[in-house]
């Protein structure tokens, strides 16, 4: 049984985006000055775990069949751009000072968080070998999340 | 007179990038695997690069002509997806055992940083407060360039 520590580091990284994301939960009924702030907290956060995982993780696992690789990681970065573009149409309802609510967004990051927890992080931990790992755990730490 | 603080952060890693880009043009000629080390450490850095010119930079700068800036960023993310597509058509080559040749991207990056030092940071740093530019400046401390 190989180190989990990709899926540790991640795992991590996915629970502090959620409390980021409860933060601007948290704020709906404040100020535009807090609720703008932990949005955008929120917001910078998430694309630096999205630009670690397209660029540090999954462009570094070249497994044996290329075409599984592709289906899996394509579908991740469909995931990616969906959740941004909700993001970006909140953005937009927060700078005219819309009311808006988070729930579409809650859901999707809950169910691209479970995907990857459950399908993905843990078949790369069994699957790459040390070195790749330890490439990637380099990469990731160069991001501070 | 305002610091030139995002002009010397980024002047530094763009030399550094070339410093990188100057690495892979020595090891054309040498061992596959010396050269595949060295194409993966610019490309790695580049993207890390591009990563914080669009993501912490670009959105964080909120012109009074709205348009103007919107145009300026506009037209650099255009570039970077040029840069970045010729990186990944060398990378293809090189996956496919073929010779590369470094001159158009080297060519391409060249002109990009020279509009950027001329046009872009040194704008940048007198038009934004000292507070936006700190704000700046941490999020690029955020990764390591």
């Amino acid at each position: 049984m190989k180190s989990t520590d990709i899926l540790d580091l991640m795992l991590k990284d996915h629970n502090r985006i959620m409390k980021y994301l409860e933060d601007v939960e948290n704020n709906l009924g404040k100020g535009f000055g807090f609720l703008s702030n932990s949005f955008n907290t929120f917001q910078w956060n998430l694309e630096k775990h999205l630009f670690v995982e397209e660029k540090a993780i999954f462009t570094s696992y070249n497994p044996d069949e290329p075409d599984k690789k592709y289906t899996y990681f394509s579908d991740l970065m469909d995931q990616h751009t969906e959740i941004l573009a909700i993001i970006e149409s909140l953005r937009k309802k927060l700078q005219k000072r819309e009311p808006f609510d988070l729930n579409e967004l809650k859901k999707l990051l809950m169910k691209h968080k479970t995907f990857e927890e459950k399908n993905v992080y843990p078949v790369l931990d069994q699957e790459i070998d040390d070195c790749t790992k330890r490439v990637i755990i380099d990469r990731i730490k160069e991001i501070r999340l | 007179m305002k610091s030139n603080a995002i002009l010397d952060v980024m002047v530094k890693d763009h030399n550094r990038l070339m410093k990188y880009l100057e690495d892979v043009k020595k090891n054309i000629k040498s061992d596959f695997d010396v050269l595949l080390k060295s194409f993966n450490t610019f490309e790695w850095n580049l993207e890390k690069h591009f990563f914080v010119e669009e993501r912490a930079i670009f959105t964080s700068y909120n012109p009074d002509y709205i348009e103007d800036g919107h145009q300026l960023f506009t037209n650099l993310s255009k570039q970077h997806t040029s840069i970045l597509e010729k990186v990944e058509s060398l990378r293809k080559r090189l996956r496919s055992g073929k010779s590369i040749d470094v001159s158009d991207l080297e060519v391409m990056l060249l002109k990009h940083k020279t509009y950027e030092e001329k046009n872009v940071y040194p704008v940048l740093d007198v038009e934004i407060s000292e507070g936006e530019k700190r704000f700046m400046i941490e999020r690029i401390e955020e990764i390591r360039l």
